[in-house]
């Protein structure tokens, strides 16, 4: 059995055209300048042995490396994956939200709604995610194969100068993207839902099996309404703390503080807007008590109570995580500044 | 021989390789005769690193390749171009270097065991 022709070939195969001939045949010669005279296979099989793994063997012949990104690229390649991948998911989460809430008419209940919003913005997240992580990496690749490999990749070479603008943070203190457009979404979400409160908060009947129609909106339009300087308000000073965030960067007692005054300013503004008499639309609450049979004073009461209190539990939470990211590693700035003094 | 030493061997020898091949370049050598030469000085290289080394020095134009047909098998000969002479008399020059440095290097910490 001839065992010399396929192992060449399983070398040359892997190779580029252009040497495949040449390679073959001084593999071919090698091979045989190795073996005695009349030889065995067993001559053979030790002379293949020692020449090992084709595979291995083209891999050496080629200059291309075997690897997607090496290692000049890999980190840079991790860092651009960090902060394309959060932000590109948030803003699809947010259109498919705001696409979904906007486009509400109310022929579907509330529950039916979110179930297929949460499922479409997973889907949609999940789907441009992958999308990004693919892309990113063929560009990657494409530049890891067009460098040659003295080139430094991206031009630069590193000097001491390129420090000046990455202080260095303490990893706990860090903001991170995912809180930003976290803040972010929280924002978008609260803002869409009181415009479009009017479809949203509503009690819908079916009449005649032709389907849903609005019987009465849960809130009080006229009320929901004037409470428009209020949301502004709040969309305003959320939109300002999280870009205050984004270019501090990190957690400070003095970030701590506005976070407070934030929350602080939060919880005030909807204890008003909640505990506002007129906030229930009374043709809903009649629609309901109707419908249940029940006299619902009690239960507008126990709803007001409810969002205060949840509400204060969360600030109260926020607050105080706040200032414990913003106490982390303090003690590292102290060295800091002893050094500096 | 554990794992770890060898690994720190091979990785010693392989930039000690070019060196040795391209020692034995100045006249002609097809792939086996180069094998032969570099083990009975006892220099052991991997085969399929060898063959691989040949093609990139040539296409670093140290060495140039012919063919010789006339014999019963051909043959691919390699030999030292003259850019490929002075780059070896250059790595050869800074191999004495480093090998006295290190020499001395290892002396001193003989010496110092002894202190």
């Amino acid at each position: 059995m001839d065992l010399i022709k396929p192992y060449v070939y399983e070398v040359t195969r892997r190779l580029p055209d252009k040497m495949q001939d040449d390679v073959a045949l001084e593999l071919q010669s090698t091979i045989e300048d190795m073996l005695p005279e009349h030889p065995s296979e067993k001559d053979v099989r030790a002379v293949l042995t020692k020449l090992g793994d084709p595979a291995v063997l083209a891999r050496r012949y080629s200059d291309r490396p075997s690897y997607l990104i090496g290692p000049a690229l890999y980190d840079q390649y991790l860092n651009v994956l960090k902060l394309v991948l959060p932000i590109i998911m948030i803003i699809v989460v947010i259109s498919v939200v705001a696409e979904k809430i906007l486009s509400f008419t109310g022929e579907t209940s509330l529950l039916s709604i979110i179930l297929s919003i949460f499922i479409q913005a997973t889907f949609a997240a999940a789907s441009a995610g992958i999308q990004s992580v693919f892309w990113i990496t063929v560009i990657f690749v494409i530049v890891e194969r067009s460098t040659k490999s003295e080139e430094e990749p991206f031009g630069k070479a590193w000097t001491p100068d390129q420090l000046k603008n990455k202080p260095a943070i303490p990893k706990k203190r860090l903001i991170s993207n995912w809180e930003l457009a976290g803040g972010l979404l929280w924002t978008a979400v609260g803002v869409t839902l009181y415009l479009n409160a009017s479809s949203l908060f509503a009690i819908y009947e079916q009449e005649n099996g032709e389907g849903l129609n609005k019987a009465a909106t849960i809130f009080n339009l006229e009320i929901l309404a004037s409470f428009w300087p209020y949301i502004a308000l709040l969309a305003g000073s959320s939109l300002t703390l999280i870009i205050y965030k984004w270019i501090l960067k990190q957690w400070t007692i003095k970030l701590a503080v506005m976070n407070t005054l934030y929350n602080v300013l939060w919880v005030i503004l909807l204890s008003i807007m909640i505990s506002h008499p007129d906030l229930f639309n009374p043709a809903a609450v009649t629609e309901l008590e109707g419908a249940l049979q029940s006299d619902l004073s009690n239960l507008t009461q126990w709803v007001r109570l409810t969002a205060i209190i949840t509400a204060v539990v969360f600030s109260g939470i926020d607050i105080f995580e706040g200032f414990k990211k913003a106490r982390k590693g303090r003690k590292y700035n102290k060295l800091e500044v002893e050094q500096v003094d | 021989m554990s794992k770890l030493l060898t690994s720190l061997i091979t990785e010693m020898r392989r930039g000690s390789l070019t060196l040795a091949v391209l020692s034995q370049l100045k006249s002609p050598q097809y792939g086996y005769s180069l094998v032969q030469r570099l083990e009975s000085s006892g220099i052991v290289i991997d085969q399929s690193t060898l063959y691989p080394l040949l093609r990139r020095l040539e296409k670093q134009e140290l060495v140039t390749s012919t063919w010789d047909t006339s014999e019963s098998r051909p043959r691919k000969y390699y030999v030292l171009s003259d850019y490929g002479k002075e780059i070896f008399n250059e790595l050869k020059a800074e191999w004495e270097r480093t090998s006295l440095q290190l020499h001395n290097l290892l002396q001193g910490e003989e010496k110092d065991g002894l202190n």
